[in-house]
């Protein structure tokens, strides 16, 4: 052909209809699921996360393909957030398969955090701790030197490259002597199998001191401590002779800011009865100390905690903690001071992007093995903290071996199979069709736990609760209030 | 630069002209306001060193093009292919803006395409101008785009090019202009694959709609929208940058926003986000009525939101090819100076503009269509 002729055959251009692919009303639902928010507006999230609010009756035109009922561009809308496909071979199976895949990703990992409980021995008698001991007694109550090396020697043998090692207690320190033994002897086998470890001592801060913290600052050990609240809440939550936990902990955070520097120091809290009443005061004395976030974290609901009355309080109890908490800091990111949540930031970082956040309670599959692995003082291995918990219970179902196996045996432990199943919620009744799913996580040692079923009953579970009612809360904010959805962002974003 | 720089050139045959000749000037003469170029170089068709003239008058001698207008800006240094009477610039010594002329042939046919395509085989042609050519390079470009038609088009060659640059410039940066589409194919991403430098080649690929037919329409391929989100996402994995290109128009605007948060979703891992004015050339001539805007207040609504949703995420965000008086002045910094000096004109009114030394100025062939406001007084 002749260029002129060739040109005039491009040029011939088709319209829009010409590559519509849908045929008369005939779409396709791609996986989704939906609910209600307050404001009688519906809320329709992707089987990637990406969320929809569309208005009210939207979900049935979809379903009755009535779709001449439904607005052009929030039409476009369904297309663009994966809720609905034109054409039969959903052309963007690939995309989502990516995109689940980098939602998902955590579960390709193996455990990164390898926690040490070094000593069981602690100075501190706190309402609801249930794995201490105040005793002098070395020899029963911390780990060996050869289980530790084992331990150790477990931990390198483990795939990932950069792992953090984390030192608990009873109150950590009080062996540490210890620690020293085990960070020098990590280090030296660490380089011989090219592996990066980060270290994390847990404390109460009582046995602090300029000692122990040039060493981490040597070390570049990260110092995380307790901190439940104002003085009175704290030394009532935190007891110990001499009624003093508080003043220890704000001597002990003053000398760490010196000598290690604020960015290596952080503060978690324990939610009890008596914290209830207080959400403000306690995020108040987190902003005292400088820190710009808080963890509002309930008390683990089960074990020793569910039979002591200031750990055994209702969900419902605890929601109204967390949203007045949650408001709070809300009015003083708005008046301009930048404070955030750490459980509504672990969510918004599912719900605002592409990716996911690496916490063992809202993974699905499940964050056991993928996430952490507990190294007991006596030498047994656990999947999870709180497994020590019911292992005091006597119970040892996530009790996957000890320091003496290796991981061949500790991973064919039937418990991993059994979690492989009851961890993924995707097909958990009451979770496979909940409208916060991919967000959320199954938990199957808190069901165990509380429901004797690692599967669990969804209607009576507070975990389901919990998490409903957080996300319920997260949604219709988003939904009523424009200004809270950039204050969220900065959240996700700063972290 | 307010003149424009001329790609090509013809001349008049004499005997023995070179079939494909590319070679490098090595002098310029002026007498009486006659230029005589010379070229050293090789028959790419023999494999035979020799000298080619250009002149502007008419000269009888073998290898030698004459009677040809316009020749002045060429300098000593830069690189002309020959082929029959035909003269291309291949590369200027003294550009930021060098570009690799892969082939015309392309997979899509865009409504506004400033360079419209033909289905006709160059790309071996192509590729054997820029093998010699990088040969004769003394000095790495600053940069170099890859354009076309569509490059990719190329395949194994486009590798082979690649490479050979890299490796006598590691340092250089390249920027490949690409529909993506054909990256969504496993035997393409394969031979990709083969690109040794990885960081330095950015795929600057354009997505024009999170609604697949409106993107569709706009590129004229059916599907063309499933396999570019694809072939982001494919590219990405083997370690290319990618810089996703929006051509502002009457069709893409409405839903900007839109596109934007699918970007966020989608494409978390892009490096940049270019909002790009429309060129008036080529097929935009011919769909003027579908593509220029004349609700000008919702498309600036939009592009401000747009560029306030991508850079509240923290993505590296611009605007190209947009002078600065038509664009509000709270969008004045993502606005970056972006036309390539062979296609880039400013109005007369624009030499009294206190703005113009960090406007973008004009592309040359929109200037008849542009109404500028100059700034007189400091904004």
């Amino acid at each position: 052909m002749e260029i002129n002729t060739l040109r005039k055959e491009f040029r011939k251009f088709q319209n829009l209809e010409y590559y519509n692919d849908l045929i008369s009303n005939n779409i396709k639902l791609l996986p989704f699921n939906f609910k209600r928010l307050n404001s009688g507006k519906e809320l329709l999230i992707s089987m990637v996360g990406d969320y929809l609010i569309a208005p009210n009756g939207t979900v049935n035109y979809l379903l009755e393909k009535k779709i001449d009922k439904i607005s052009e561009s929030l039409y476009f809308d369904l297309l663009s957030n994966h809720i609905i496909s034109d054409s039969d071979d959903i052309k963007s199976l690939e995309l989502l398969a990516n995109r689940y895949r980098a939602k998902k990703t955590n579960a390709f990992n193996f455990a990164q955090l390898h926690i040490f409980v070094i000593t069981l021995r602690c100075e501190h008698t706190c309402q609801y701790c249930q794995v201490s001991r105040v005793s002098q007694n070395k020899e029963k109550f911390d780990f060996s030197h050869l289980n530790l090396f084992k331990g150790i020697n477990l931990m390198l043998a483990s795939p990932e490259k950069d792992i953090t090692m984390e030192f608990q207690g009873g109150e950590a320190l009080l062996a540490f002597d210890l620690i020293k033994d085990a960070i020098a002897y990590t280090k030296k086998k660490a380089k011989l199998v090219n592996k990066r470890i980060n270290y994390v001592i847990c404390t109460n801060l009582a046995p602090i001191n300029n000692e122990i913290l040039e060493y981490c600052k040597l070390e570049k050990i990260l110092v995380s401590c307790s901190l439940d609240g104002h003085e009175e809440l704290h030394n009532d939550n935190r007891k110990r002779p001499g009624r003093n936990s508080y003043s220890l902990v704000e001597k002990g955070l003053n000398l760490s800011f010196d000598i290690v520097g604020r960015e290596n120091v952080s503060a978690l809290m324990t939610t009890t009865t008596l914290s209830l009443q207080h959400p403000i005061k306690i995020i108040d004395e987190y902003r005292k100390f400088g820190f710009n976030s808080v963890f509002l974290r309930p008390i683990s609901p089960y074990g020793f905690a569910t039979k002591n009355k200031n750990s055994n309080y209702q969900t419902v109890e605890f929601i109204k903690f967390y949203s007045k908490g949650l408001d709070y800091i809300l009015e003083l990111n708005r008046n301009g001071e930048y404070f955030k949540e750490t459980y509504t930031s672990i969510l918004l970082k599912k719900i605002l992007t592409a990716y996911s956040e690496n916490y063992v309670d809202l993974m699905s599959p499940s964050g056991l093995i993928n996430s952490v692995i507990v190294y007991d003082y006596d030498g047994k291995i656990f999947l999870i903290d709180e497994a020590r918990m019911l292992a005091q219970m006597k119970d040892f179902t996530f009790q996957i071996g000890t320091v003496d196996d290796n991981w061949e045996t500790l991973l064919s432990n039937p418990i991993i199979e059994k979690i492989g199943d009851a961890g993924v919620n995707d097909y958990i009744a009451g979770c496979s069709t909940c409208a916060y799913n991919i967000y959320c996580g199954a938990d199957p040692v808190l069901h165990h736990a509380t429901q004797g079923d690692m599967y669990g009953f969804r209607p009576d579970s507070s975990f389901c609760q919990r998490n409903m009612s957080v996300l319920d809360i997260i949604f219709n904010k988003i939904d009523n209030e424009p200004d809270t959805l950039e204050i969220f962002k900065s959240w996700v974003n700063n972290e | 630069m307010n003149e424009e720089i001329k790609l090509s050139w013809k001349g008049k045959i004499h005997m023995s002209s070179s079939e494909l000749f590319v070679g490098r000037v090595i002098s310029k003469e002026i007498k009486n306001q006659e230029l005589s170029v010379i070229l050293e170089g090789k028959d790419l068709k023999t494999d035979r060193f020799k000298l080619f003239y250009l002149d502007s008058t008419d000269r009888l001698e073998d290898n030698s093009l004459s009677n040809i207008k316009g020749l002045n800006d060429i300098e000593i240094g830069d690189i002309i292919s020959v082929k029959n009477s035909k003269i291309r610039s291949v590369y200027r010594t003294k550009s930021n803006n060098n570009f690799i002329f892969a082939t015309i042939r392309c997979n899509s046919n865009c409504l506004m395409c400033s360079q419209p395509p033909l289905d006709v085989d160059d790309t071996l042609e192509n590729y054997l101008i820029w093998n010699y050519t990088i040969d004769l390079l003394n000095n790495s470009p600053r940069h170099l785009t890859i354009t076309g038609g569509e490059p990719t088009l190329l395949g194994e060659r486009l590798v082979l090019l690649i490479n050979k640059i890299l490796d006598k410039f590691p340092d250089l940066l390249i920027t490949i202009l690409s529909n993506g589409r054909m990256l969504a194919l496993e035997n393409v991403i394969d031979t990709l694959s083969n690109i040794r430098y990885r960081k330095n080649v950015v795929f600057a690929i354009p997505l024009y709609s999170d609604v697949y037919k409106i993107h569709d329409h706009i590129v004229q391929a059916k599907d063309a929208f499933y396999q570019t989100c694809l072939g982001i996402h494919k590219i990405s994995s083997l370690g290319f940058p990618v810089e996703i290109r929006v051509v502002l128009h009457k069709l893409s605007n409405p839903r900007l926003l839109s596109l934007s948060k699918f970007i966020h979703k989608n494409f978390p891992f892009v490096y940049h986000v270019t909002f790009m004015g429309l060129e008036i050339i080529g097929y935009t001539k011919a769909n003027k009525s579908e593509l220029i805007e004349e609700n000008t207040t919702m498309a600036e609504e939009n592009l401000l939101a747009s560029l306030k949703f991508l850079s509240s995420w923290k993505y590296n965000v611009s605007i190209y090819n947009t002078p600065l008086c038509h664009i509000p002045e709270s969008l004045w910094s993502y606005a970056k100076q972006s036309i390539s000096d062979w296609k880039n004109s400013f109005k007369p009114e624009c030499e009294r503009c206190l703005m113009k030394k960090d406007c973008s100025g004009f592309f040359t062939w929109n200037i008849k269509y542009a109404k500028v406001k100059p700034f007189l007084e400091k904004p």
